[in-house]
């Protein structure tokens, strides 16, 4: 028997190429979609509170004492998330007394401290070593760090005289930056204040 | 060549039951811990890499799920739970996919590449059938006269 008469196709890479180009295509097109993708403002630092009404945090401090965000309105309020192991939260630790010892008599600025997976325990030792007198909370803490969008420690938040959050600090932070962030929110409150009278 | 498609179909029967017992939907979670636990699997701890909440052991991971069970005693939907944890920590932690924008390529391009599998094999097969009806020449034809005519010759 002979061989069948050829059949008339395409050469096979011919064929492999017109398969492989439309895959190749669209892949290419995922990949660049993907790479060139806006993520800035919703990865996992993203944080989408500011200029919203701060989240309640109602606990016990390690004293024993009742602690409402609520009751605090009228001053700027610094919520410290913060863990007594993490050498950061020790870093910043004498800058955040500074911070109290200057505008907490005053009733200009109140801080509070979130403890973050820490025992109480561990927290009055702390506070015991590195000094510093204002609320802190350490039990049920979770949900608190949650609300917040808190992932990592340390991290703040200020929280305006009206209730709202004006920004998250990420990592250790300082008085100077404190003050810094206080005086330029004052002063946009100023200019859109003026703004609001002229019209 | 007819258990060469015996073959291919026990490979696609195969491809088929193994798609559709993975994407059975489990039902719903019967109690409300089944719930929660159900969500955080579907939760991505936002400082680990590729873990879920439920699979974690960071301390976010464990805010996280004490925070989708305070929810749940809310009687929050799941869809409320998955917004707020996307405000707070971003769109990367909710490992569900929606369905709008770039996002929805992950819901259709395995439908494409699925269809254009699919249409593949169709075209294979159809070839391997063509090649298999062969056409007796006239030569072949001669041949085999040739033969009953003098079955000793060769």
């Amino acid at each position: 028997m002979s061989d069948p008469a050829p059949t008339p196709t395409a050469p096979r890479s011919r064929r492999a190429a017109w398969i492989v180009a439309p895959v190749a295509f669209v892949m290419l097109v995922f990949i660049v979609v993907l790479a060139t993708g806006d993520r800035d403002d919703k990865g996992f630092d993203s944080f989408d509170l500011v200029g919203q009404v701060a989240p309640s945090i109602v606990g016990t401090t390690i004293e024993g004492e009742a602690f409402d965000l609520d009751d605090h309105r009228g001053s700027f309020v610094i919520v410290n998330f913060f863990q007594t192991t993490c050498i950061p939260c020790r870093q910043e630790h004498p800058e955040l007394v500074a911070f109290q010892e200057t505008y907490g008599p005053s009733g200009f600025a109140t801080l509070v401290s979130v403890a973050f997976d820490d025992e109480p325990s561990n927290i009055r030792e702390f506070f015991a070593e590195f000094g510093g007198d204002w609320p802190v909370i350490a039990v049920d803490t979770g949900p608190i760090a949650v609300a917040y969008g808190v992932p990592l420690v340390p991290e703040s938040v200020l929280i305006s005289p009206d209730g709202e959050v004006i920004t998250k600090l990420l990592g250790g932070i300082r008085k100077a930056d404190l003050e810094a962030v206080i005086q330029s929110w004052q002063d946009e409150q100023a200019t859109s204040a003026d703004a609001e009278e002229d019209t | 060549m007819t258990r060469r498609i015996a073959l291919w179909l026990g490979v696609g029967v195969v491809a088929l039951s193994a798609f559709l017992f993975a994407s059975i939907d489990e039902g719903e979670p019967r109690t409300d811990a089944d719930r929660a636990y159900a969500l955080a699997k579907t939760i991505g701890c936002p400082v680990c890499n590729g873990q879920s909440v439920a699979e974690s052991n960071a301390p976010v991971a464990r805010n996280i799920r004490i925070s989708i069970a305070k929810w749940i005693d809310e009687g929050r939907s799941d869809a409320y739970i998955r917004g707020e944890l996307r405000t707070l920590f971003g769109d990367d932690v909710d490992y569900t996919p929606s369905g709008d924008g770039v996002t929805s390529l992950v819901w259709i391009l395995p439908v494409v590449f699925a269809a254009a599998a699919a249409t593949g094999l169709v075209l294979v097969f159809r070839r391997w059938k063509q090649e298999a009806v062969l056409e007796a020449s006239d030569a072949d034809r001669a041949l085999v006269e040739a033969r009953r005519a003098d079955p000793t010759d060769g």
